[in-house]
């Protein structure tokens, strides 16, 4: 089997390795898979983690900017609305991969808390007077804005979120 | 995240660095909130250094636009890097305040 192996310096000083194994042939797959636990003080351990991966297959700020605010915000909304009542630590799994679809990055965030289809969220309407306006949505409005594609399933309890970002 | 104010000519300028995001905006909206509630009406939102922002970071800034009406004050946010930028535009939020590419030009719009 190969693999190689990412060191990535996280934020107190200490190193992570991400390993990307090759179990079938010579060309690495380019893919990252992961999970954090619903804690908004996991969002920057995801976010370095993903920072170094991407770096590491040469992928440009522009795109880095753009994934790390596709994860943010859709976990983020996992955290605040999806386990409400539900004291326990849950997992969310987060896919990438750069192979999947010429050009495009694949995203794929997985957990298992309330349903919640991204497609059906209104818009935010920043058109209104100052004072009327909501932010309720924003995260999601932004998500849609930046991506090409996004594909929602409940599947076995869970919510699948499947994203393709075009790279810069 | 760092944020700093300084003031000259009764303007406070706020100056964020680093990261605006869902971990770091409520530190942002404490030190906002603390200037718009001394009564200052002219605020400048230095966003030079700023190299990310979330939707989490732009609630914190619609809160205070909001509070800042209120008062008749004014802020106006200034040099916005391109990928800021661009959040700003698709969230509309670059219709709801006034940016300025330097802080030579926002300083001469108070």
């Amino acid at each position: 089997m190969q693999y190689c192996c990412i060191r990535v310096l996280n934020k107190s000083g200490f190193f992570i390795y991400i390993y990307i194994f090759n179990m079938f042939g010579s060309v690495m797959k380019e893919e990252l898979k992961f999970s954090i636990k619903n804690n908004v003080e996991d969002l920057e351990e995801m976010n370095f983690t993903v920072k170094g991966f991407l770096e590491a297959y040469d992928v440009i700020d522009n795109t880095i900017f753009k994934v790390n605010l596709i994860l943010e915000e859709l976990v983020t909304n996992i955290i605040k609305y999806g386990f409400k009542g539900k004291a326990e630590v849950h997992d969310i799994l987060i896919y990438l991969s750069l192979k999947k679809c010429e050009g495009q990055i694949y995203i794929r965030i997985e957990d298992t808390g309330d349903e919640f289809n991204p497609l059906y969220a209104p818009a935010p309407e920043t058109e209104l007077p100052l004072e009327n306006i909501k932010v309720g949505g924003l995260g999601l409005h932004l998500v849609k804005n930046i991506i090409s594609n996004i594909v929602y399933q409940r599947f076995d309890n869970r919510n699948i979120q499947q994203l393709w970002l075009k790279r810069d | 995240m760092e944020i700093n104010r300084t003031e000259h000519n009764g303007i406070v300028e706020i100056n964020i660095s680093g990261r605006l995001d869902a971990a770091t905006s409520s530190d942002a909206e404490s030190v906002i909130t603390n200037v718009i509630e001394e009564n200052n009406t002219k605020v400048l939102i230095n966003l030079e250094n700023l190299t990310y922002i979330s939707s989490a970071g732009l609630r914190v800034l619609l809160v205070a636009a909001k509070e800042m009406k209120a008062k008749n004050g004014k802020i106006i946010l200034c040099s916005l890097i391109d990928n800021v930028k661009s959040v700003f535009e698709i969230s509309g939020f670059s219709i709801i305040f006034e940016i300025c590419d330097t802080k030579e030009e926002a300083l001469q719009k108070f």
